[in-house]
Parts: structure tokens; sequence; C-alpha cells
């Protein structure tokens, strides 16, 4: 069975592949029909996960890779019904691969073990909420940089509406980056003593955080249609940077070392 | 000049403004070598809190203040106060705080180490707080249902910024070292100089449980002892199917045994004391011969052992690793109350008004330890911060499952979506 599991990744990375490719083409059936198998096989690794593991897979970075190249095609196809492009598709197929592949390469050992202040139910939402907020971030940053990027090399004028197209996710993000962040403190409390300590992950969280209220704040600013909006989206290019920085690069910070996250490692 | 401060402000006027302030509080801070803002204790904290808030308010309602109150709440100073404390909690993002092992003298006296204290640091928060506070009393005028989201989210935020803040001097973490059978009533405090803390309650430890995971087996570099890979966990009933590879080598297991003790070179099985896993390992690989033998990881009476299969090559045990750990309490208080508690991770027990946690034990001898280290915590301004936290989520939530399906509906019907 374990063997399965080990091969269960290239399985969903290969449909992953295969839909981003029939994405690309335009093969609206073909796409459909491999999105649903990938989201069948990932739904059948995670859970194999869970129940082999004996808790829930969501303790080391490899394993919140798999949550996010998981939830990065579902909001994927959200944001492809609103857009209508299909680069979208591609692109958080493309980004799912990746973090697919990252887990091939580079393959973990899953382990049994859950040190006790992770044995509580503040685990599971608190993970899965983070990892939705981070590929509706995810996917809104790279629309927001391909915005810039027309903006500023092609020209192409800025506006409200190119704004409104991914304002909804973005919000939705910054409103589970704040559950996130409650429910983490919430859980602290009970695990550590204090529900805000200042851990290095804590502060990246903050700091991601108040990226993503600056963005609230920049939108509603009444200036020049062009400006605000080239504003908001600066925020939402800069916010994923936070992000990844909170999700991957605080472990190489020196403040890590005195972290309580670093049973991520 | 003149044209540059022009009314509104912008973002660049406000980024000047508070850097200026940003500035001066480093400076007052280097002056004051390096010293923090304080925060008095109860009841000081409490009256000023209801100054700053009955002087902010009564200031909101005067009529010559319609500017500051504009400037107040302008989107500019928002975006902009939000910056600099991102801009400063990225340096408690980088630096380890509190540890002073790594700044240089003239950092520390700017406060780095301990950014949040900082003058800076309160300053910006407090003007995020007024900000906050003038935005829900503005809003508060025109009380409209669609706004409910606003007033939760800003609401919320501002009692979490206040509680926090007013209420950081009241708050007590004190370590209790409780020996088994020993009663102990001083704790000892996280805060600077370690003072001892008498408590109004005195704890024995009756009892101190461990449950470990089984051990997990590694390939390491013998000469960096540095893990090349870890194996899976030792599963005590498929001992016979244990398989382990790595660049050609193949572990396998003959036996185990959970406790076990060293006696004349050899391990016996008993449950006593000072007792470490032991497992019997076999590796094999093209052209090794004979590679087999006892790996443990050693307790405080023996040491740990490898398999050695080649000068970088040996396979090591890795300490076990703790699935939970508890600590049977008696308790006994000033008024003649006696009683049990049972503490463990994650599940703290209150007593009066100090809530406790199982903080640790004594690492060295492991599930044998005879010390239980419990964490006494007391936040009277806890149930604030709480309200803060539940108002904010209600309003998060509430964005989430009423307000943002609205928004989505409604372009949709627009035809966007």
């Amino acid at each position: 069975m374990m063997a399965l599991y080990k091969f269960l990744p290239h399985f969903s990375f290969f449909f992953c592949a295969l839909s981003a490719i029939c994405a690309w083409k335009e093969m609206k059936k073909l796409t459909t029909i491999f999105l649903a198998i990938f989201f069948l096989v990932m739904l059948f690794h995670l859970a194999g996960l869970w129940l082999s593991l004996e808790r829930p897979p969501m303790r080391t970075l490899g394993e919140t890779r798999l949550w996010y190249a998981f939830f990065l095609p579902l909001v994927g196809v959200l944001l492809y019904r609103q857009l209508k492009s299909p680069w979208v598709l591609l692109y958080s197929q493309v980004m799912a691969g990746l973090f697919l592949l990252l887990n091939m390469v580079k393959p973990e050992n899953f382990d049994k073990t859950l040190m006790p202040a992770l044995q509580s139910p503040w685990f599971v939402p608190h993970v899965i909420v983070y990892m939705i907020a981070y590929a509706l971030l995810g996917l809104s940053a790279l629309f927001a940089c391909y915005q810039l990027y027309q903006h500023y090399f092609r020209g192409k004028q800025l506006l409200q509406a190119d704004l409104d197209s991914i304002d909804l996710y973005v919000v939705s993000g910054t409103v589970l980056l704040t559950l996130g962040l409650l429910f983490g403190a919430l859980w602290a409390k009970e695990a550590w003593g204090h529900y805000w300590t200042w851990d290095p992950k804590e502060t990246w969280a903050l700091i991601t955080w108040l990226v993503y209220l600056n963005y609230l704040h920049a939108k509603l600013h009444q200036i020049n249609e062009s400006l605000r909006v080239r504003r908001s989206l600066f925020f939402v290019a800069i916010g994923f940077v936070a992000v990844l920085l909170c999700w991957f690069g605080v472990n190489y910070m020196p403040s890590a070392q005195n972290s309580v996250h670093t049973y991520i490692n | 000049m003149e044209k540059f401060w022009k009314w509104p402000w912008g973002l660049a006027q406000n980024s000047v403004l508070l850097m200026a302030l940003v500035i001066n509080s480093f400076i007052i801070q280097y002056l004051n070598e390096g010293r923090g803002v304080m925060i008095l204790p109860f009841p000081y904290n409490a009256i000023a809190l209801f100054c700053f808030l009955s002087f902010f308010i009564i200031l909101y309602y005067l009529p010559f203040t319609s500017r500051m109150r504009a400037w107040i709440v302008s989107y500019p100073l928002v975006i902009t106060c939000l910056s600099f404390l991102g801009i400063l909690s990225l340096v408690s993002g980088f630096f380890p705080q509190g540890t002073a092992l790594m700044l240089p003298p003239v950092l520390k006296r700017l406060g780095l180490e301990d950014i949040t204290t900082s003058f800076a640091f309160t300053l910006l928060s407090s003007l995020l707080a007024l900000s906050l506070l003038y935005a829900v009393l503005k809003r508060a005028k025109k009380f409209k249902m669609s706004d409910l989201a606003f007033y939760l989210n800003h609401l919320g935020l501002l009692i979490i910024i206040l509680a926090h803040g007013f209420g950081s001097s009241d708050r007590q973490m004190v370590k209790l070292d409780l020996e088994l059978d020993q009663v102990a009533w001083m704790g000892r405090s996280d805060e600077a100089g370690k003072k001892l803390i008498e408590m109004p309650f005195a704890l024995k430890l009756k009892k101190f449980t461990m449950e470990e995971y089984a051990p997990e087996l590694a390939y390491i570099d013998g000469k960096s002892m540095k893990v090349l890979k870890t194996c899976p966990i030792i599963d005590r009933t498929s001992v016979t199917k244990y398989r382990c590879d790595y660049q050609g080598h193949q572990l396998s297991l003959d036996s185990f045994m959970s406790n076990a003790f060293e006696v004349g070179g050899k391990y016996v099985e008993v449950n006593h004391l000072g007792t470490a896993p032991v497992a019997q390992v076999k590796i094999q690989a093209p052209g090794l011969v004979g590679n087999y033998g006892p790996v443990t990881s050693g307790s405080q009476f023996f040491a740990p052992r490898f398999v050695t299969i080649n000068p970088t090559l040996s396979i090591a045990m890795l300490p076990a690793k703790a699935k939970s750990y508890a600590s049977d309490l008696q308790y006994y208080t000033p008024e003649g109350e006696i009683g049990e508690l049972s503490i463990s991770v994650n599940k703290p027990k209150v007593l009066k008004e100090w809530k406790l946690y199982q903080y640790g034990y004594d690492d060295t001898m492991g599930k044998w330890s005879k010390l239980s280290i419990i964490e006494a915590v007391r936040d009277p301004w806890l149930p604030y911060v709480y309200l803060g936290i539940f108002l904010l989520l209600l309003g998060s939530l509430w964005m989430l499952v009423v307000a943002l399906p609205k928004k989505s509906k409604e372009l949709s019907n627009d035809g966007t979506l």
C-alpha cells in the first residue's frame, strides 16, 4: 500500500500536466475530464495518507504542499469561471504541478509522529484555512503580476475592471488569513499559554496580513483610477512574496532557531 | 514646501510624517538607554486606557478637530501606518528577539532586540488604534446593517490591540519545577531577573506519565553525525517486515526491545528506570559481509550504540519522540482546600485565576522523568482580548458567508461571472 502512496504524486502530476496541456490547447472537455481524475487521485492520496499515518497529513512542509496542490486547481476552476481565460487553468495546473514535482524530487519520510502540542482540534482548521487562503492569494498574485506587466511593458491602461476581476478572491483570501491567524491564536493559548508570542512564524503571518489589509484600504482610496488599481495590484503581488516567506522562507532565517513552528522542517 | 504639505495629505506626506515620528521615537529610545515603553500594572493601566479613550472620544466630537478626524481615518494614513508597522515587525521577523546575542550594542540601544515594546512600535500601534476608534465612531453616525462586518472587524481589532497593549503589564507567566512527591509554591518568572513569585496555591506532583512513539532508525554520517536518511518508526507488530533502504544498503530487523538495559555488554528487556529501546539490525549490501548488531539511542545509564557500515555510514537510533505527557497533581490553597488536577499538553486547567499548563520535564530522563515543569499563566485582560477575537471572527465569518457571496451574485448579475 505504501508503494502506491509513493507513486500517487506521480499519478497526480501526470493528470495535472495533461489537464494543463488541454487547457492550453483549449480542449474544454478533456481538460474537465483530466481535472476530475486529478482531483480524485489527490483526494485518494490525501485520505490514504491521513488513514495510514493515523494523523492529519499537515505537519511537514511537503504535506502542506500537497494540500496546496489540491486547492490551487480548485481555485483555478473558480477563477476560470469568472475570467473565462484558459490561462488561469493553465497557470493553476502548472503551479500545482510544480509543487507536486517538489514532493517527487524530494520525497519525505511520512512518519506517524505528531508532537503533543499539535494534537489539538485547532490543527486541521488552522492549516486548511491557511492553505485555501494561500491558493486564492497565489493565483490572484499571478494575475496581478500579469496585469502589471501589461501596464508597464505593453502600455495597457489599468482600469477598475482589472481589479474587480480578482478582488473577490483577494478579499476571500484575506478573510481566510484572518481566520487562520485567529484560530492559531486561540490554539496557542491552549497549547503554549499565550495567544501571541511573536514567534517568527506568527510575525511573518502578521506581516502578510498587514500587506493584505493595505490592499483592502488601497482599493477604496478615491484617487486617479489607474494609480489606485496599480497600487492595489502591487499590494496583491507583494502580499504573495510575504506569504512565501511566511510559509517557507522563515525556516531559513536566523530568527527561526527559536520558533515553535520548527516541527515543519 | 508649502505646496507639498497642501491638504489633503497623500501617501507621500504621511510617509514623511510617520518616518519623522519613527526616527524621533528611536532617538528617544537611544537617549533612554534602550529602555522601551513601560506599561504600569493595574489600576494605572486601566486609568491610562480610560484617559486615552475618553480624551480622544471627546476630541472627536469637538468642532475644531474636523481636519484631524479626517486625517486619522484617511486611507493614506492607514496604508502608511500599516506599512510602517509591517516594516518594524520585519525586524523581529529576521532577528531573534530578546536574546541579545546577535545585535551590536548600538542596535540594542535602539531597542531592536525587543521591537514590540519600543517607542516607535507603541506609537504606531496607538495611531492604528486611534484610527480604528475614529473609523468606528465615524461610521456609527449612520448605522447601516450592510456595514455589520465593518463594525465587527474594526471594533474587534481595536479591542484586541488595546487589551493586549494596556494589559501586558498584568500578564504573569511563571514556571514551577515540581519534583515527585514534593510540594512547591514558588514560581520562576519569565521576565528579566527571573525573580521568584509566591503562588496563591501549592502543588505536589503525584505522578508524571509519558508515552513515547516507537523510535526511528537512521542512516547517519559517522564522522559529522549528520542524519542522511531517517527510517520509519519501528512498529512492534511488524518487526520482521521492517525495511529501510539507502544507496544500495538494505536495513532489516532481527528483534526489537522497547525497554532494555545493558548488562555486561548484552541487552535484556526489563521495565525499569533508565531503560532504552534496542533494535538488533542487519544490513545487507552487495559486497558487504556480517554487518549486524544492536543499535540503541542509549539512556542516562548506558551509551548510545551504532552499527558502522563504513567510516562515513552508520546506523543509529534517534531519540524517541514524545507522544503525550501528563502530570497528576495535588493542590493546596491557603483556605485549606485540597484537590486533584490532571494536566497535559493542550489540556490546561484553571486554579485560582491561574491557568496551569504542562510545560516540560527532565529531558535527560525522558519517560522516567521525576520532574514536571508546570507553567502558570495569569492574564486578567484575556476576556477582553477574547471578546475582540470573537468580534473579528464573527466579522470574518459574516464576510465569508453573507457579504462575499452577495457580492459574487451581484457580479454575476452584471454578467462578469
